[in-house]
């Protein structure tokens, strides 16, 4: 392999050169990168327990309005529990429900896709037939019904967003499936007697995958911002854990006298979800073919 | 000589509906073709564009189903191979190269596949088998890592014939291998298939709308109109004098760059003496309206 040192420039290291100069795919990789390793090092980066109350130091403001204090540089919450700890330990909530999600739901929708965009015919008929009942069911009312039958979790939460919000994923490859699905390299494989799910594997989904990938990211965004929802309507994760979704739900009765609470909260809401949605449009510019087929 | 490749009275005919409640409509793709390929020499098929010539492919192929008739390979039955004893003998090269490779994969996977697919090789030799045929199809190494759109036209269709090679098949079943490629490439990749040909001691079946690339290549010729074979026999008695109708037709039809030698004047007097009962002999026939100014 070392002899034949290609004199063309490989195609990876091309992509690599455009990501680059990306500045949305830079921002959105930025931001998700600090996100995941704050999350991961909580313990050590949080300065104190994020649900030990102190009612010593109820509602502090942020170290820079006045009364602040340093070693509560968000402030602190009704319960006197440091405010900068909570959004460190919530991230974690936040990238466990995305990523988790987006795992669930994109393993169910892109099986769909594949096997009823490869196959076609009466197969095909019915994964139609499932992604429009799909289609027709309001998602989030049905999440906060069957969230508040079975009762809010970490694992219920991931569970059933993973089970409902699998339709984008179905429906993009099922398409993706269909185009590839003719050309003469997939005939070329089955008269050397390749199989279907080889096929599929090794033919359909290198071509099929930078598409699976902007709506993965798009997904996990719609997750996050999902547990929020739920959180904070307190169908949600439980207190005391974490989640910033359920802190808008709890700060929002100070919203007049205290709005940081609401607000701290709300941005990092913001920057995550921004944050992934621009890593899932740079991906899309990226995959673009851009005269590479 | 044993004929390797017997196609015994074979019909299609493709299903079509017009309306949701109307029933479908059959159009004979291919009706009752019968011919046997001997081992060793280059039978090409002939006729213009939808007269049956790459249905009559797929179906040697494999890769479509006849609704009567029966195709014996090497004196078994078709039908009852394996996929993996079917690669054996017959392997394809298609007409748009652009189709018939992954773009997402380098090309070294590409011609691996047949034998990666039919497996009982390690890596090692595979790569090995893979190399060697890279050079024998006239492609320098240091392409060996890159992608399908990092090459040209001409070295698609060799990397093709590469991967048809790669199990040592006895059948190329080739539909219109040069078709999509320019003259002075053309030339190259017939040289190509006569020097393959030789050392691999390789039987084509060589579909072509070119009568000058089956004059060229061909040992016999067989003529398809309207689903059926009109005429089949040696390549020089066939140039020399064409029986039926159409075979002259297609022949006057050839333009031949001789200075003040008018366009043809194409006669359509044959029509009346081929038999018109069946859907498809409604449709305009593009070739024949190409052929008038």
């Amino acid at each position: 392999m070392e002899e034949i040192q290609s004199s063309l420039p490989a195609p990876r290291r091309l992509r690599m050169r455009r990501a680059l100069q990306h500045g949305g795919f830079i921002f959105g990789f930025a931001i998700l990168f600090v996100t995941i390793v704050i999350a991961i090092f909580a313990p050590f980066i949080a300065p104190h327990d994020p649900i030990a109350q102190n009612l010593g130091v109820r509602l502090l403001p942020p170290l820079w309005m006045q009364g602040g204090r340093p070693d509560y540089l968000l402030g602190t919450d009704h319960l006197g529990r440091d405010y900068l700890s909570r959004l460190i330990y919530g991230s974690r909530v936040s990238l466990i429900v995305g990523f988790s999600t987006m795992l669930i739901a994109g393993a169910i929708g892109s099986a769909l896709g594949f096997v009823g965009g490869y196959y076609g015919g009466r197969t095909d008929d019915i994964v139609t037939y499932v992604i429009n009942c799909r289609l027709s069911m309001p998602g989030l009312l049905v999440a906060l019904a069957v969230i508040s039958l079975v009762g809010g979790s970490l694992a219920t939460i991931i569970l059933v967003l993973g089970l409902l919000f699998w339709d984008r994923y179905a429906v993009v490859v099922r398409t993706a499936t269909q185009q590839v699905r003719n050309a003469d390299f997939i005939a070329a494989a089955r008269v050397a007697g390749a199989s279907a799910p080889w096929i599929i594997w090794n033919e359909i989904r290198p071509n099929v995958l930078h598409h699976i990938l902007v709506i993965a990211t798009l997904e996990m965004a719609m997750a996050i911002l999902s547990e929020a929802s739920l959180s904070f309507l307190g169908l949600g994760i439980r207190a005391p854990t974490p989640s910033w979704g359920l802190m808008i739900a709890e700060g929002r009765s100070f919203l007049f006298a205290k709005p940081y609470l609401v607000w701290v909260p709300g941005i990092a809401i913001f920057l995550l979800v921004l944050a992934t949605n621009l890593l899932g449009d740079g991906l899309r510019d990226l995959s673009q073919p851009e005269g590479r087929r | 000589m044993t004929s390797l490749l017997e196609v015994n009275n074979i019909s299609l005919a493709f299903r079509q509906r017009t309306g949701f409640f109307s029933p479908p409509q059959l159009i004979p793709a291919v009706k009752s073709v019968s011919m046997q390929v001997r081992e060793g020499e280059v039978m090409a098929i002939v006729g213009e564009s939808g007269s049956g010539k790459s249905t009559l492919a797929k179906l040697v192929l494999r890769l479509l189903m006849p609704d009567t008739g029966s195709i014996t390979i090497d004196g078994r039955p078709s039908s009852t191979l394996s996929p993996r004893d079917f690669a054996n003998l017959v392997q394809p090269v298609f007409q748009d190269p652009y189709s018939s490779l992954n773009p997402k994969r380098t090309l070294a996977d590409i011609i691996q596949m047949p034998l990666i697919v039919r497996g009982g090789v390690s890596a090692k030799e595979c790569q090995d088998r893979a190399r060697e045929l890279f050079g024998r199809v006239g492609l320098p190494m240091r392409l060996f890592h890159t992608y399908p759109n990092q090459i040209s036209g001409g070295q698609r269709q060799r990397v093709a014939i590469a991967r048809a090679l790669m199990l040592r098949p006895k059948l190329l079943v080739c539909d219109e291998p040069t078709s999509a490629l320019d003259v002075s490439v053309q030339a190259q990749i017939l040289k190509l298939f006569e020097e393959l040909k030789q050392s691999f001691g390789l039987t084509y079946l060589f579909i072509s709308h070119n009568l000058a690339v089956v004059e060229r290549i061909a040992d016999r010729i067989a003529v398809m109109y309207r689903g059926e074979i009109v005429e089949q026999g040696e390549t020089a008695p066939f140039f020399a004098a064409p029986r039926h109708p159409y075979s002259r037709m297609l022949l006057s039809s050839v333009l031949i760059p001789i200075a003040g030698r008018p366009l043809p004047l194409v006669s359509r007097d044959f029509e009346t003496s081929v038999s018109c009962e069946s859907p498809a002999t409604e449709r305009p026939i593009v070739a024949t309206r190409g052929c008038r100014p």
